[in-house]
């Protein structure tokens, strides 16, 4: 059992006693409950926001690879728009083409 | 020139048989389970924001502005959410799975087509123009060729990328798979069960605390139906805090699903094997437990009873 799930432990256990308290005991125990909060509190959200070395090597080797496999994706759908480039060119020259005769032949 | 066309044709007929629409189906299976994730991230933010108002109203004091400030510093605020271990590990999860389905869908075979048809009509119009400046009968290519020209152009198109996605995705998910398995195991169990779960429950602990204070201390006075008017709200804030371990199972389960369904993909991929049926059934679990996922949350939304995790059946609500 980690601490945080030890404190946790003990504030449920108060939680559970002070409710049927009265006076200066009931206060009593809600000031344990709050103290022991407050270290549960800090507890989690160090446990939750500091990463060990290794975590944080998983995450960057694996963002690593998210972006190895973001540029390969872009690298292949650029094989159909290059197709697709071509065609318009194609196109255009061929139009461009036709426009320039008739000129040529008017002049 | 026939020779190439049939050589390709059987080319792109073999990778057919290596379709990355396992792995597609993979990345968005995965994808949508860590989605799941971050609304544990959000039932802390708010237990913490109820844990802190609730120990307020459980003093007879009086309050300005400045004790709300404290609710500022324990919450994960958006801005905030990249310094933390849970949502980095589980957003690098998320992006990643994302990645490779996109990865496994990319280059479509329906993108080329659709290019190289219009290559096609490009050529054909091309050829028109052709007879029109030369004011000739003459084609410069027939519309045959401009066919089979734009179809070479298609099959080997189809073919790179292919090629060029299945290699891709077996080194990418041979090299992450170690990572993936670390990242899961620490959002299993020390984050999700030994920091979230413990706390969320104690804070939701803590509210319910306040109102059976409130009911000790007016019990005398109300009457059986008062009581238990008071008692059924109070039991759904207890049913609440029951469910918190239901939840980190479920988002446990649906973690180790991806690391499962990821390892064999890995070992599949070793082998060369883009269809094998253990990879579909893994991903076929992926699916269910996010499936779970929501159904547990309309179990939650419509379970008038208690919510409990049951060995067998898994999340149930027991009336």
């Amino acid at each position: 059992m980690t601490e945080l799930e030890e404190l946790s432990l003990t504030i449920n256990e108060l939680n559970d006693l002070w409710p049927l308290l009265e006076g200066e005991e009931k206060t009593r125990i809600l000031d344990e409950r709050d103290k022991l909060d407050e270290l549960a509190s800090t507890l989690a959200h160090k446990t939750i926001n500091e990463s060990e070395p290794a975590l944080n090597e998983a995450i960057e080797s694996l963002n690593e690879a998210t972006g190895l496999a973001n540029e390969t994706r872009k690298s292949i759908n650029n094989i159909s728009e290059t197709t697709a480039k071509v065609a318009r060119l194609v196109g255009k020259v061929s139009k461009a083409a036709v426009k320039v005769t008739g000129l040529i032949a008017v002049l | 020139m026939k020779f190439s066309i049939v050589l390709i044709s059987l080319l792109i007929m073999g990778c057919a048989s290596t379709p990355t629409g396992q792995i597609e189906a993979f990345g968005i299976a995965a994808s949508g389970v860590t989605s799941k994730i971050d609304s544990v991230i959000s039932d802390y933010n708010e237990a913490n924001i109820n844990n802190k108002l609730a120990k307020m109203a459980q003093r007879s004091k009086k309050y300005t502005k400045s004790d709300l400030d404290p609710i500022r510093r324990i919450l994960i605020r958006d801005a905030d959410k990249k310094k933390f271990a849970l949502y980095k590990a589980n957003k690098a999860l998320g992006a990643y799975a994302w990645s490779l389905s996109e990865l496994a869908s990319a280059g479509s075979r329906e993108k080329i087509s659709l290019a190289s048809v219009k290559l096609a009509n490009s050529l054909q119009s091309m050829n028109k123009h052709y007879k029109t400046i030369k004011n000739s009968s003459e084609d410069l290519l027939t519309d045959e060729k401009s066919s089979e020209i734009s179809r070479v152009i298609a099959e080997f198109s189809t073919f790179y990328a292919e090629n060029k996605r299945g290699r891709a995705l077996k080194k990418i998910i041979i090299a992450s798979d170690s990572q993936i398995q670390l990242i899961g195991k620490v959002i299993n169990e020390q984050l999700l069960k030994s920091a979230l779960e413990s706390r969320i429950y104690s804070m939701r602990g803590t509210v319910l605390a306040g109102y059976f204070d409130d009911y000790n201390n007016k019990t005398e006075k109300r009457s059986f139906s008062d009581r238990k008017k008071a008692l059924d709200a109070i039991y759904l804030r207890y049913v609440e805090m029951e469910s918190t371990g239901a939840i980190v199972l479920q988002a446990q389960k649906a973690i180790t699903s991806i690391m499962k369904a990821h390892a064999k993909l890995k070992t599949e991929l070793e082998k060369d094997d883009f269809t094998s049926k253990e990879v579909f059934n893994v991903i076929g679990d992926i699916v269910t437990v996010h499936k779970n996922y929501d159904d547990l949350e309309e179990l939650m939304l419509n379970c008038s009873g208690e919510v409990v995790a049951d060995e067998k059946k898994g999340i149930i609500c027991k009336d």
